[in-house]
């Protein structure tokens, strides 16, 4: 450095800040405004500064308090950072200016110098001294306004980490008001715990699944259900299970197929047949339907038998759960032989089951039957509980259950045309009626205690 | 959407039906059609034109484009006093021996009295018409509508079960009128092949029919508490059953349905679509009004086949026809809702 040839060639852009200012006192001043400027620097303008964070809040919702209070705060903060960061920017813009215009102040020095060439040579050293001092100095501003910009940054991200802590939940918030988010929660909700797939009669094991626990409770610890003879049901192949009925609720009907579902050796699906009238009303079909009962009509019994599944019929029909408290344990008309000519045409052997223990979880003390017809109900019963205490009345009461499964009879030994034999048919009716009914009397007998057993 | 496997499962049950196709020893036919622009009409045309072993005799107010040169088309308005007269005069210069008669409304219409006029009375001028020319085959389209949707129904439908459906409803009311006419026809010509198709409810990637809106709509009207069981057949099913009653001659009526059942609800989440369950007490007064308003879809008598169960039993068309469906309730359901997939995104119209 210091041969003036190549300080004539214009050598300070290439050498950068070793190049020698001149002594000037107007180029100190102005390397020292730019900070002087800056921190005085004006914050950014009205309009610009709340349309971002307006943005983000004022999406059509009116603020509670405490969001009000959220968004002062996230407007402050987002006022702050925006001044810091249009501050920060201005820095270094200036910054650069000054670089160019020290650049330029520079190259002015140079041409005095040049000027001053002629001057001797000791004055030439005592400039590139200068020079070199002017060069420190500006270093030492530069880089004093680097520190600056350093130590603030951290500052501002900090800052920045706290205004987006605010952010999520204000933008969980404004999930909540968009009408996607409740048509997927009515669409998730609608079809809960339903499969995809059905049997032909409309049997979703997902959804059977789903509610087992409720009926499991039930069977184990209300009615503490003790089945005997479950493996009188064989392991496959048709299967028509016949039991009394009773107990206002099909209560006893679930039972059964738990039973045969959780101790039968072949774990079997029982497919109860189910009275007309339950599918004329909204929910009740759709359950019975998808935990596997079906409508009790010979064309459906006789597809499920020929299905080799297991059917349980309750041919007392509606009389058995409607009866009187004081009625119990006797059954009723086993309708008009249905089920002898459905084991007849499709060779299914019966197996006879008796239930106790039912009769007692909805004792029937009265019926307004009157009321039942304008609801569209076959009866409207009357028992302790209910109607008096409300939806509390549905609650069954914890008897103790017994279930006896009988040795199947096979009727394969009627000839075929015994079908068209209507007396035939109802006297196997009534030999079947009066097996159960003696099972039904061993049972009570045996039991010492309603409600322990 | 399915796998691999399971598009490749509905071939398994079509590798043990009798070969369709194997028609070629038998003689052709002069098949006279009505109905020839709907879907089914349409597609069993272009199908037989194609295979060109019939003469084919197209019938219908306008000439559709896809006629072929051999194809000889009449104008017949089925709705006029005169359409017997016109219609017996066809059939006796063309000496047709097959008639298909697939003039059927698809979807509810406000003019009632026309459907009445085209469905039940046009029928009834076929029926004449066809009696005098001596003609050798009748088919009639029909549907599983026809049973009705009732709590009491058996959860199988066979052919023989009465025709419960709600006479109230007057394209159900048509199409029962137009069986009763095709059972006592039968009765009466005894000689005659009447083959009356019912097919459960059409559905596919290209057939544009009621369900295809009612599944358009973006909020499904549902009845709260009632999700009825419903089946679907194939497009390509459908029209292979048509196919199969013109080569075979099996007088009498077939259920023509694909295999398995859906619950209603299933499909509308299938769909991605949203249901909004109305009270069914609310829900008949709100529809009918709609439907008076302009607004609806359909009176309120199809509120009765989304309450109810109406499925049809498939077994006599498997064993009599040969009709083996190729695809399951739940595949038709999803062919129908991938096409509608690419159409969301216009890769298809």
């Amino acid at each position: 450095m210091g041969n003036p040839n190549i300080l004539g060639n214009d050598p300070l852009k290439k050498s950068g800040p070793e190049g020698k200012p001149v002594q000037s006192p107007g180029l100190r001043l102005k390397l020292l405004n730019p900070l002087a400027e800056t921190e005085e620097a004006p914050g950014p303008r009205e309009g610009h500064r709340s349309r971002e964070t307006d943005d983000l809040l004022d999406n059509g919702f009116v603020p509670s308090p405490r969001l009000k209070k959220s968004r002062k705060r996230l407007r402050k903060a987002a006022v702050r950072i925006q001044n810091l960061d249009e501050a920060l920017g201005k820095r270094v813009r200036l910054i650069e200016d000054r670089i160019e215009d020290s650049f330029e102040n520079l190259e002015k020095g140079m041409e005095e110098i040049l000027h001053r060439l002629n001057v001797p040579a000791p004055e030439l050293g005592n400039l590139e001294e200068n020079l070199k001092k002017a060069v420190e100095n500006y270093e030492q501003k530069f880089e004093s306004v680097i520190g600056k910009i350093e130590t603030s940054l951290p500052r501002a991200q900090e800052r920045k980490a706290v205004i987006t802590k605010i952010k999520t939940p204000i933008e969980k918030g404004q999930k909540l008001l968009r009408p996607s988010f409740y048509r997927d929660l009515w669409r998730k909700f609608s079809m809960l715990g339903t499969g995809d797939e059905v049997d032909e009669f409309g049997l979703d094991t997902v959804f059977e699944d789903r509610i087992k626990p409720v009926f499991d409770f039930l069977y184990d610890k209300w009615w503490r259900v003790e089945a005997e003879g479950i493996a009188n049901i064989p392991d496959s192949g048709r299967v028509l299970l016949v039991a009394n009925h009773s107990g206002t609720l099909p209560f006893d009907g679930a039972m059964i197929k738990l039973a045969v579902r959780n101790y039968h050796p072949t774990r079997r699906e029982v497919r109860p047949l189910v009275e007309n009238f339950a599918y004329y009303f909204p929910f009740i079909g759709n359950f019975m339907a998808k935990t596997g009962s079906v409508r009790a009509c010979q064309e459906n019994a006789v597809r499920l038998l020929e299905k080799d599944e297991v059917v349980i019929v309750f041919p007392e029909g509606i009389k058995g759960p409607t009866k009187y408290y004081k009625e119990r344990y006797r059954l009723q008309r086993f309708g008009r032989g249905g089920f002898v000519r459905l084991a007849l045409k499709t060779h299914s052997p019966i197996v006879p089951i008796a239930v106790v223990g039912s009769e007692e979880i909805y004792p029937i003390i009265a019926r307004l039957d009157f009321i039942g017809k304008i609801l569209g109900f076959p009866i409207f019963p009357i028992t302790p509980t209910f109607p008096w205490l409300g939806p509390l009345g549905l609650v069954p009461l914890p008897s103790k259950w017994h279930i006896r499964f009988g040795t199947p009879i096979r009727l394969d030994e009627n000839p075929p045309e015994s079908i068209d034999d209507q007396i035939l048919i109802n006297h196997i009716s009534e030999k079947i009626r009066a097996q159960i009914q003696d099972m039904v009397y061993e049972l009570l007998k045996k039991r010492k205690s309603t409600w322990r057993g | 959407m399915p796998t691999k496997s399971k598009k490749t499962a509905p071939k398994t049950p079509k590798a043990k039906a009798p070969d369709p196709p194997a028609f070629t020893q038998q003689k052709s036919r002069v098949i006279a059609m009505t109905g020839i622009r709907s879907f089914i009409g349409s597609n069993l045309l272009q199908r037989l034109q194609q295979e060109g072993r019939h003469q084919i005799v197209a019938l219908d107010l306008e000439k559709p484009e896809f006629l072929k040169p051999r194809t000889r088309f009449y104008k017949l308005d089925l709705t006029s006093t005169t359409a017997d007269v016109t219609l017996s005069e066809i059939l006796e210069q063309e000496k047709c021996d097959t008639f298909i008669h697939l003039a059927f409304l698809s979807r509810p219409t406000h003019k009632s009295s026309y459907a009445h006029e085209l469905e039940s009375v046009g029928t009834m001028y076929i029926f004449h018409a066809c009696a005098k020319n001596k003609v050798k085959k009748l088919i009639i389209s029909s549907t599983t509508m026809v049973y009705g949707a009732l709590p009491i129904n058996p959860n199988f439908l066979v052919e023989e079960s009465p025709l419960r459906g709600n006479r109230n409803f007057h394209p159900i009311r048509d199409r029962i009128e137009v069986e009763e006419q095709a059972q006592s026809f039968q009765k009466k010509h005894p000689e005659m092949v009447v083959t009356v198709l019912r097919p459960c409810t059409i559905l596919g990637p290209t057939i544009r029919n009621f369900i295809t809106t009612y599944l358009g709509l973006p909020v499904i009207t549902t009845l709260l508490g009632y999700d009825p069981l419903m089946q679907l057949v194939h497009e390509e099913d459908a029209l292979d059953a048509y196919r199969l009653a013109v080569e075979r001659d099996c007088p009498g009526v077939f259920n023509i349905v694909g295999r398995g059942v859906l619950p209603l609800s299933t499909i509308i989440k299938l769909s991605g679509k949203i249901k909004a369950p109305i009270l069914h007490a609310v829900a008949y007064p709100l529809i009918d009004g709609l439907w008076l308003a302009q607004v609806g879809i359909a009176p309120s008598g199809y509120l009765d086949y989304i309450r109810y169960l109406w499925v049809a039993d498939g077994t006599k068309a498997r064993k009599e026809l040969g009709f083996f469906p190729k695809y399951s309730t739940k595949e038709t359901l999803e062919t129908f809702l991938g096409i509608q997939r690419l159409r969301a995104i216009h890769l298809v119209e």
